[in-house]
């Protein structure tokens, strides 16, 4: 469904994609491992349309990315940034519902069939009693939750996530990384950049491992993570164990 | 903490019944007292009804020349500032965005004065402060194209500069300006007021003013995705950048119609809008239409406050700053905690 064929991107003279090839199938969630910098960000700009100068192919079912239009992309991929402040303050509802812009002409309104997507998406991830509530006044885990639902109102088959569970704490990263898994296992893709392997290892059905702008390893995560992956991935020991919750990795103290 | 608003529908008859009130009232306030039943009949005479005359020729005259103009004139006026800084605060997301942000004000301020040294007729002084209120903003366009970075904070800092520059220039033709006849006359229009309305400055600003306000009434629901940053909204589907262009462009337009006409009338602009989003938030769909009858009804209470307090006229602009520079401070000192 996303095609990746010899991907590069420049920012100017600093390259910072460099030949990147894999493909992402239907359904499911995918892990973006890599270390600061990797190219994980820069990556998704690419696949919004953001970065229409980069070389290589990147299709999208079947189409150029860089092809679609603003309003065309908007309805198949849809982008979940880490929560950011506003200055002036939105009830959730209403951030909720701006995810249905790209479904109306520049002079329109939402109207009802918005309304009724944007209280659907809401209930769908269980945070319909937040709807009055002023967005700055919620907590990150919320806040991030509003997020995604507006990427549902959007009514896009895609998710991107850009590290969801940056500044989350330990419940609700587990809280959001589950709805992230329910969605990927209940008609969406889903698309995670993540700081925490553990996150991949436990709720991934692929990883995707990016170093320095280049592709690393790609597949399930039980195959292809491991203590030498994260090597040289982070430069650090780690161990994988074998727990009753499932495979854990635990990172050693660096010398 | 909800947000705790109050019905938007019952808000809004209830500002446009206020605004109307108002329009009444100040019909027939003033010098010469009119009442009101008279006003009605005059005005449906005016329209065409076949009324009795019971009134007589000065009474149809000052109503007529005079009064209506005036109080249309502080509602367009107010009204068209009000929703310039209500979208130049989401434009900026800043909410001490005010219309004279890029420097509409100081550009129509240099180009009255340059037109009254020149003893143009006001008629073209009017004109010639639409066209460099214009000129100026076009000039800070450009001048942020070419900046590297962030187009917003290129666009309001090249605002600071050429509004300094601009404002320099009127200081000095002030210098040069004959001490007896031009240099008060360009006082008075530097403070701002609206007794010189009449029909054809309402019909100078008109067309500009409708040109400007409809696209943004028509926008309003979108101006709310600028408060998301450029990248969110192309992600939503929406054009940030050219959404942002237009609002300016049709804001700009409305602040140079007012300000040509009016004076430099500060304050309005940045606290009606805040005003508006106490009352019903920060959604554009309510606050724009808000925006627009809370300034129109502030600023015809404020050129009625001006003309009838004292037995000599008070100029508006001292007025509003009065009224607003206290709010301001209210503003920047009150509690984070918004609702």
């Amino acid at each position: 469904m996303i095609d990746v064929r010899s991907l590069s991107f420049a920012y100017g003279t600093s390259k910072v994609l460099c030949g990147l090839s894999f493909d992402i199938e239907e359904g499911g969630l995918t892990a973006l491992l890599g270390s600061n910098g990797a190219g994980k960000t820069t990556l998704f700009r690419c696949m919004l349309g953001l970065l229409p100068g980069y070389e290589g192919s990147l299709t999208l079912d079947g189409k150029e990315i860089r092809r679609y239009g603003a309003r065309e992309l908007s309805r198949r991929i849809a982008w979940i940034p880490q929560s950011q402040s506003l200055t002036f303050n939105y009830p959730a509802f209403d951030m909720v519902l701006m995810g249905t812009a790209g479904q109306m002409g520049p002079f329109s309104s939402p109207g009802k069939r918005q309304r009724r997507a944007a209280m659907e998406a809401m209930e769908r991830l269980g945070i319909a009693h937040l709807a009055k509530r002023g967005f700055l006044h919620l907590s990150g885990g919320e806040r991030q939750l509003v997020l995604v639902a507006r990427a549902l109102a959007q009514q896009a088959k895609t998710l991107l996530m850009d590290e969801p569970c940056a500044s989350l704490d330990f419940g609700n990263q587990s809280r959001v990384m589950a709805q992230a898994h329910d969605l990927a296992h209940g008609g969406y893709t889903v698309i995670m950049s993540t700081h925490h392997p553990q996150h991949a290892l436990s709720y991934a059905d692929r990883v995707i491992a990016l170093s320095g702008g280049r592709l690393l390893r790609s597949g399930a995560p039980e195959k292809v993570m491991d203590e030498e992956l994260m090597r040289s991935l982070y430069g650090i020991e780690t161990a994988f164990l074998d727990s009753p919750m499932g495979r854990i990795v635990v990172a050693g103290r660096p010398a | 903490m909800r947000q705790r608003h109050r019905p938007v529908g019952l808000v809004m008859i209830a500002l446009a019944a206020g605004v109307l009130l108002l329009i009444a009232a100040s019909c027939c306030l003033g010098r010469y007292q009119v009442p009101l039943d008279q006003i009605v009949r005059i005005v449906l005479g005016r329209l065409g009804f076949s009324v009795e005359k019971t009134w007589s020729s000065a009474m149809e005259a000052a109503v007529v020349r005079i009064r209506l103009p005036r109080v249309m004139l502080s509602c367009m006026v107010g009204c068209a500032l009000s929703t310039a800084g209500a979208a130049y605060q989401g434009v900026f997301q800043n909410p001490m965005a005010s219309p004279d942000l890029l420097g509409a004000s100081s550009g129509a301020a240099f180009g009255a004065a340059l037109a009254i040294l020149l003893d143009a007729k006001m008629g073209l002084v009017t004109a010639s402060a639409f066209l460099f209120s214009l000129l100026t903003v076009a000039l800070v366009m450009l001048v942020s194209l070419r900046a590297p970075g962030k187009r917003a904070v290129s666009l309001i800092l090249g605002g600071v500069m050429v509004s300094s520059l601009f404002s320099a220039g009127t200081s000095y033709i002030k210098l040069v300006a004959d001490p007896s006849s031009q240099l008060p006359e360009i006082t008075y229009w530097l403070m701002g007021s609206l007794s010189g309305a009449g029909t054809d400055n309402i019909r100078f600003a008109f067309v500009p003013m409708a040109l400007g306000l409809l696209p943004l009434l028509l926008l309003r629901w979108r101006l709310n995705l600028l408060a998301l940053g450029d990248d969110e909204a192309r992600a939503l589907g929406v054009s940030a950048g050219r959404l942002r262009l237009t609002v300016v462009l049709c804001s700009t337009l409305i602040t140079a119609a007012s300000v040509s006409v009016s004076g430099l009338i500060g304050w309005i602009g940045l606290v009606v809008p805040h005003l508006a989003r106490r009352l019903v938030g920060n959604d554009y769909r309510a606050l724009l239409p808000c925006s627009m009858l809370l300034g129109a009804g502030f600023l015809l209470l404020a050129d009625d406050v001006s003309r009838n307090l004292l037995p000599t006229e008070i100029p508006i602009g001292i007025l509003t700053a009065f009224a607003g520079a206290p709010f301001f401070l209210y503003l920047i000192t009150r509690k984070e905690a918004e609702e």
